[in-house]
This record gives C-alpha cells, structure tokens and sequence, in this order.
C-alpha cells in the first residue's frame, strides 16, 4: 500500500472503510468521491474490437470530440491520455524550464506530490491574488474540495502575469464553459468524474502547441486504449446526455443540500458532484454516515470537512435521509 | 374477422376520424358528461385505492395489480361488446359506431397540447411551456430549458402518434368498437398505473406488460408510416430497427427513432421522471438537440401522418367495397 512515503489520500477507497468499520464490498454506499452515480451508458452505444491498436483516426476524432465538447480555443491543441492524473504527473517533465509552482489551496492534493517530487520548488497558497508572482499557477477550476469557482476574467488577468496557468477543469459543468483564448494556459479535463467512467482513465490537456508536443512525446503512439477512445468519442458527442445529466445532477445536488439543512452544518463550498461542508468534527460524521453504510470522505489536513458526493438512486437517496436524521 | 358490417370499417374510421379532427372532444360535453377514457379511469382508480396498499407484499400487489386489469378490462370490454352488437341492427348502425369510436381517437388533442407547447416556446414563456408540457409527459421538468421542453415534445409526439392514434386505429380496423375500447382501457391502465417508482412497480406490473404487448404492432406500424414520409424508407427503417431499443419501453423507441432520424435531431437519453432516473441511451448521437425549430417542423410531420393515414383508410375503403 505504502509507496514510498508518498502515500496519499483518496476517496473511493472503500477497501479503507472496510478495514475501518467492517462490511463487505457491496454493503457501501461510496459518497466519498466526486464521481457521478450514474455512469454513461456506453454499453449500448459503443461496439469496440481490441485486436488492433487505436488508429490514428480515432485518436484525431476523440481529440476533435474533446475539444469541441470542452470549448478549447481553436488556436490550442488538445492531447488525449489516460486520465487527469497522468496529465498531473507529465506536466513536471513536459513543462520546460520550470522554476517554481504555486497552486491555489487546498486542493487535489497530487499536483504538489507531482512537482515536488520532480525537485521543484512548489507552494501552497490560499488567494488568487497571491499565484501572479509566480511562474506556473495551478488552480483546480471548480476547485475539490472547497466548491470555489475562479471567474474567467480573474483566469484572464492571471494569465497576464504569470509564465503558464494551469487549470484543471474535471468538475465544470459543460453548460458554464466558455473559450478562453489565451496562449499561455493549459486545461485539464477529465471524463471520468460527470460521465461517472473513472475506471475508463480518459482525460485531455490542451494548450500551446510546443507543450502539446513534448505531452505527444512522452505518451506515445497509443496515449489511450481503444476502448477509452470509441467511448470518449460516444460519450463526448452526445449533446443530449451530457444536458440532461447537468440538470438531473443540479436537481439531485439542491436536494443533498437541503437534506443537509437539518445539520449545523456550514457548507464550504458545492458543486454539482460534490458539497464539502464543516461540521463540528468530520470523525463523528464519518462514524455516523458509516453505521448506515455509507462511505464518505474526510481530509487529512481539517478535523471539520466532510465531503459528500450526490446520492443517485432512492435507495441511496434512503439511507442518506436516515444518516442525516439520526 | 369480427363484425358483419366489417367491410365498413375504414369508413367507420373515416368518419370518426373526421369527426376527431373537426370537432375534438367538445368542451360542453366535457363538462356534461366527462369523456369515455376518463369513466374508465375513474373505474381503474377505484380499484386501485382500494388495493394497492403499501403495507401488502409484493407478489401480493403483483396479484392485486392483474386483478384490477381483469377487473377494469373485462366488463368495459363486454359492455363495449354488447352495445356494439345492438348497434348492427340498427339503420345507420355504422355512423352510431363511428360516434362511438370517436372519443377513442386523440389526434386533435394531441396537436393542441403539442401545439401549446410550441406557441409557449415562440412567446419565450419557458414556464408556460413546462406546464404545457406536463401534460402529456411524465417527466420531471423542474431545470428543464428549450431543449429538454422541445425533446419531451417530440418523444410524446411520435409515441403518443402511435399509442393515441395509430394503435386504437389498428384494434378498431380489427376488433371493431370492443377492440378499441379493450386497447383503450389497457393503455389508460398502463398511464395510471404503469410507472416503475416503489408504489406502482408491482401493483402496475402486469398492466405495463399486457401494455406493451398490445402496442407491439402498432409501434412498428407506426414507424413504418413514418418512413414514408422520408425519401428513403428503407434508411429510415434500418436505423429505426437499430436505434428503437434505445427506449426503456419496446415499442415508444420504434416511432421516437424514426422522428429523431427524420428531423435529424438527437433524442431521449436520461431522465427523471416521478423523482426516478429513467437511463435511456440517446438516439442520433452527435446530432443537434431538438429546438423550437426542430418542434414546428414535427407538427407539421404529424400533419402529414394523419393526411397519410386518411390516405391509407381511403384505399382500404375503396378496396372492401368493391370485394
């Protein structure tokens, strides 16, 4: 389990609330990650043979489906990998000349492992304001777990200032995007967590095309499965699932917070996946939410959040309502 | 086949027809006496108040839910039966039938409810087109917006073109008045009780199936009608045949494929509907998602159906009589 020292929490580890509480595997409920419940029905759509390897081609039409999907800037490029989190651990080696990094906090907590332990100086900090002295910022955009949106004028204005912005925007709602066109941002975006396909590992980066290529380099020929490709391409062109999906997750996501009201707890920050909220000792919460089975997630560096992703079913919707009323 | 006077069935349906477009279901009758479908489900809710009761298990309601359809279809079906066998001896027997099937037949209402949801759409009234539309679907329509509002309208459209008219048509043409009255009872039980939430999943079990089996034919029949509104059929068939399993029922995706590949448009996909998530998988994926363009042009669709259809009864008239 332990690799290197560098061990880091996750949610999803439901393997964790086993050890911790006891159950088996299908007894849980996993709210402990920003995943949606409901998968993208794929299965009906994508038939998908494995003998070959990806072709070309349909590399070239995920990454149109994913550019045009994620609003990127005609002027960027977009590479498919597989998955954000080998995005993260490229961008120390594919970013040139790299002094120091500042990521907007807290946040996914593998951005800082990624860069510090590539040997670069790497910090933490809590306001915008303070990421434009700096040569790379990163700011996750809805940001996991506070909920906090950064606008884009703020996005733009940072731009100006600083060497190369990153934003990694794996929890934005395809309705709120909008084309940013500016030369020295790098976007992230991952498929997993709103088509609820996170075991697929399927996720973009865009940017400037010097970038773009050092990221082709390192990944190879074959960046993703054939499998990943022929479902991203289904799942990222069909307009109708990903609209109604945003509403059905908006509708769903009002009602946790309502829910939610019966506690005193304060909401730190929500989004359409996942509300994080302080409550008077996250253990507590943890404990309660586990004797109904229920899996969520607790941060190591707060003793009060508690972070829930969104029931999906009414049976989930069940043994919530009871947590939450005990 | 059924009556004696058979051979004047697709005049029957002519007339009645007719009668449907000119005049719809009059709202001074309405307000007199009701309207057939509504005497059916006040029998169909009686029953089903007083047998689908949370506390019984659930084969027990699975039970109660198939006695409530012998208890509702049986004697409706008789009486429907027996008023058409007093009907034949009597002169003009035929223009009594056609009368009688006449409430049967949804096509004026069906435009005007879909009309209404358009017209609200063009005034730019996203509530008035919610509620609008929440008449004639089920699902949740709480964040919806142009799009969901003008797919709604579509998938009701082509479904209900083939539930509200196609198919009490084809039992009628076969069965006479007892057969369009037996199809309309089972299609009423199946819209009051046929939902899969936790309190009509058993109880309106049986209903639903006994549902999708008499629209079975139907269905087909229906996209079948609506290819040839395109300019090739047998394309429009082939990806109807391929894409009608998208639905969760296995007979709406037949005529909802077929308007989706005729308007060009991405429909279904998921929904909630009674604080459920229905999954469907979309239907011509990659394809703009329906507006209130895309809508107009449906209706004008379903214009040409019933012109179609018109065209259909004409010939089989003209071809029974001369038999």
């Amino acid at each position: 389990m332990n690799n290197n020292g560098l061990n880091i929490q996750h949610g999803g580890d439901i393997d964790l609330a086993i050890k911790k509480y006891g159950g088996e595997r299908e007894d849980w409920i996993d709210l402990s990650t920003g995943i949606n419940g409901t998968s993208y029905p794929w299965q009906e759509s994508v038939k998908v043979e494995l003998r070959n390897l990806p072709s070309n081609k349909i590399l070239m039409n995920l990454e149109k489906a994913a550019a045009r999907a994620y609003k990127i800037a005609e002027s960027t490029y977009t590479a498919a990998a597989s998955g954000g989190q080998q995005i993260i651990n490229l961008l120390p080696i594919c970013l040139k000349n790299c002094n120091s990094v500042t990521i907007l906090g807290p946040t996914y907590n593998e951005y800082e492992k990624a860069f510090k332990s590539s040997g670069i100086k790497t910090q933490t900090v809590s306001e915008v304001s303070k990421l434009s002295s700096s040569d790379i910022a990163i700011i996750v955009n809805p940001n996991n777990p506070t909920g906090k949106v950064i606008a884009d004028e703020t996005l733009e204005d940072l731009s100006k200032k600083v060497r190369i912005l990153i934003i990694d925007e794996s929890f934005k709602m395809f309705s709120s995007r909008k084309t940013l066109n500016l030369s020295n941002i790098i976007q992230i975006n991952s498929l997993g967590k709103f088509f609820g396909l996170a075991g697929l590992r399927l996720g973009f980066v865009s940017g400037p095309s010097d970038f773009i290529k050092a990221v082709r380099e390192m990944l190879g020929p074959w960046p993703v499965s054939s499998l990943a490709a022929e479902i991203g391409i289904v799942a990222l062109n069909d307009g109708v699932w990903i609209s109604e999906m945003e509403k059905i997750l908006v509708t769903e996501s009002n009602a946790l917070h309502e829910a939610c009201s019966s506690r005193n707890w304060e909401l730190v920050g929500r989004t359409s996946l996942f509300h994080t909220y302080a409550t008077s000792s996250c253990l507590e919460v943890e404990k309660q939410f586990a004797a109904h089975g229920i899996w969520v997630r607790t941060f190591d560096y707060s003793e009060t959040w508690v972070r829930l992703g969104i029931p999906t079913s009414e049976n989930q919707w069940e043994r919530v309502k009871q947590a939450l009323n005990q | 086949m059924y009556s004696e006077i058979y051979f004047m069935m697709p005049l029957i349906l002519l007339i009645a027809l007719t009668l449907d477009i000119v005049l719809g279901w009059p709202e001074k009758i309405y307000t007199n006496i009701g309207h057939p479908v509504s005497w059916i489900g006040k029998v169909i809710s009686y029953c089903e108040r007083s047998l689908n009761k949370k506390k019984y298990p659930g084969e027990l309601l699975k039970l109660f839910g198939a006695l409530t359809f012998f208890l509702t279809v049986i004697p409706i079906t008789v009486a429907a039966f027996l008023m058409d066998q007093m009907l034949i001896n009597f002169p003009y027997g035929f223009f009594m039938q056609a009368i009688l099937i006449w409430p049967f037949l949804a096509t004026k209402s069906l435009y005007t409810h879909v009309k209404d949801v358009a017209d609200t759409l063009n005034k730019k009234d996203l509530n008035a087109s919610r509620e609008a539309l929440s008449k004639i679907v089920g699902r949740d329509l709480k964040n919806s917006d142009e799009n969901t509002i003008c797919g709604g309208a579509i998938e009701s459209l082509s479904e209900n073109t083939s539930d509200g008219i196609i198919a009490p048509l084809f039992w009628a043409f076969f069965f006479g008045l007892p057969g369009i009255v037996f199809y309309k009872t089972i299609n009423t039980l199946d819209s009051m009780i046929g939902y899969r939430n936790d309190k009509f999943l058993n109880f309106g079990w049986f209903s639903a199936k006994v549902d999708d089996l008499v629209n079975w034919a139907p269905a087909r029949l229906s996209s079948i009608l609506f290819c040839f509104l395109t300019l090739n059929p047998i394309k429009t068939f082939l990806f109807s045949l391929k894409n009608a399993k998208a639905s969760t029922s296995p007979n709406a995706g037949w005529p909802q494929a077929t308007f989706a590949y005729i308007l060009g448009v991405s429909l279904l996909g998921p929904k909630r509907s009674k604080g459920v998530l229905i999954e469907q998988p979309t239907i011509n994926i990659g394809q703009p998602l329906p507006n209130k363009e895309t809508l107009s042009t449906a209706l004008k669709y379903y214009i040409c159906i019933i012109i179609e259809i018109y065209v259909v009864l004409f010939a089989l008239n003209f071809w029974f009589m001369n038999e």
